[in-house]
């Protein structure tokens, strides 16, 4: 599964990294790290990704490939 | 009231005064309808500006500043003489300054304040827990997040009372009530920042912006805008969460019994009480939700709209403390998204931890009304009462 973390729409909201913490992280400033990054989850992760994705308030996170 | 006529466009007219003062959440019940009927209207109220609500055109709008621009955010003022950093910037400008703020504000400096607040909300509680009762809005709603957010910047928490005052004033100056007192408080407030020699300050001072300083009299319209936006609107949540556990006994006790389930209950309150309707000035022409938008015309969104939209959340209109996912948008969206979500969130956990373990149980005084005021909405008194 791959996922894609925009970054002209992360605001630093920090839903992603609150409801899926083994697979986000906040920087200094309180984006995500992997803001403007596209990565392979990690297996058994997937119901994490997925809670993301429907958790950014900005629809800054998408499902590239879940496969 | 809500009279349709034609508007601009053939548009609906809809007279509605989101400034009013009613009984608490009687606005947030009061746009259910209006949403249910309109994606967008025209309001001849404040001059005249457009009214758009539902969920993903409010959201879009907010995460298109260069149609829906911070160059007024004030519906009532299209071009305001006085200048709120970094409210009334668009990008590329706005970063640069808002930068500032999120390094300031980030999750990590919300960590290490988290035991003052923990103190703090101790510290109120101990004043009134044997009185069986309080006003739960001045004895715990506007002085905790403004302790909190005092110290969170190194101003000394005992100042707290002279900012309340200030807050106040300000915000009654905004709304038309008595806009000298209003511009008073600003001074004042302006003339405390230049005498006092805080970190705030100083790492404001010792920002660059294009590698220039920033002008004293920008920084001090910064501390000020900062302190707007962190009082007022934490006090306004506080007061519904409170309100709304005082009135739901089964939900307060099953936060009182597992609380952790209180992070996303925190989220779930939020999203049923966004109080907050920001405006946008329109930077050019443009069709939206049906209607003929006009550059130079100012657009009003109430976030409250946005999150209680059924297009976006399954029972919108219930409040399900488990709820999740929970994309709500009560701290905005796009580039001014709030800046303080790290640290309201904080500030609403530590002061609901602390409060259940103390005072477990409480209801409404019911002997009185219970009332909320307008614009960035929030409730005018709380009378609660615990055995």
């Amino acid at each position: 599964m791959r996922i894609a973390v925009s970054a002209e729409l992360c605001s630093g909201q920090g839903r992603c990294y609150s409801v899926s913490p083994d697979l986000f992280t906040s920087d200094d400033e309180g984006f995500v790290v992997q803001r403007g990054s596209e990565f392979e989850v990690p297996a058994g992760l997937e119901d994490q990704a997925r809670l993301a994705v429907a958790s950014c308030p900005e629809g800054a996170i998408r499902v590239v490939d879940d496969s | 009231m809500v009279n349709a006529s034609a508007g601009p466009g053939g548009c609906p007219a809809v007279s509605v005064d989101v400034g009013r003062s009613g009984p608490i959440l009687s606005h947030f019940e009061e746009w259910d309808g209006l949403r249910e009927q309109y994606p967008a209207f025209w309001s001849e109220l404040y001059g005249g500006h457009w009214v758009i609500t539902r969920f993903e055109a409010i959201r879009h709008a907010l995460q298109e500043p260069s149609t829906f621009s911070n160059e007024s955010t004030i519906v009532s003022d299209p071009n305001p003489e006085y200048k709120f950093i970094p409210t009334f910037l668009d990008p590329p400008e706005h970063g640069k300054y808002r930068t500032l703020y999120n390094a300031r504000f980030s999750p990590g400096m919300v960590n290490r304040i988290t035991p003052a607040a923990r103190a703090a909300a101790n510290k109120y509680i101990d004043a009134f827990i044997d009185d069986g009762g309080c006003e739960f809005m001045t004895a715990f709603a506007d002085p905790f997040p403004t302790d909190v957010f005092l110290n969170s910047i190194n101003l000394p928490p005992e100042d707290t009372p002279l900012f309340v005052g200030w807050v106040h004033a300000v915000f009654g100056g905004l709304s038309g009530a008595d806009p000298e007192a209003g511009v008073r408080a600003q001074m004042e407030m302006r003339d405390y920042f230049k005498e006092i020699n805080v970190d705030i300050l100083t790492y404001f001072l010792s920002a660059t912006v294009d590698d220039k300083a920033i002008p004293e009299d920008d920084i001090l319209n910064m501390a000020v805008v900062l302190v707007l936006a962190g009082l007022d609107t934490t006090k306004s949540q506080l007061g519904y969460n409170f309100h709304y556990l005082a009135t739901h006994p089964d939900d307060r006790e099953r936060l009182v019994k597992d609380p952790s389930l209180l992070p996303t209950a925190i989220e779930e309150l939020l999203r049923y009480h966004a109080f907050v309707p920001p405006a946008r000035k329109l930077k050019h022409d443009i069709e939206y939700e049906g209607c003929p938008m006009q550059a130079g015309q100012m657009v009003l969104m109430p976030l409250w709209s946005a999150t209680r939209d059924p297009r976006a959340f399954d029972d919108a209109g219930d409040v399900k403390l488990d709820r999740e996912p929970n994309r709500h948008i009560a701290f905005g969206a796009g580039p001014h998204r709030c800046a303080g979500a790290h640290l309201a969130r904080r500030e609403l956990l530590v002061a609901m931890e602390e409060w259940h373990q103390r005072i477990p149980e409480y209801h409404l005084d019911a002997a009185q009304p219970i009332t909320e005021h307008g614009w960035q909405c929030g409730p005018d008194n709380l009378p609660l009462v615990w055995p």
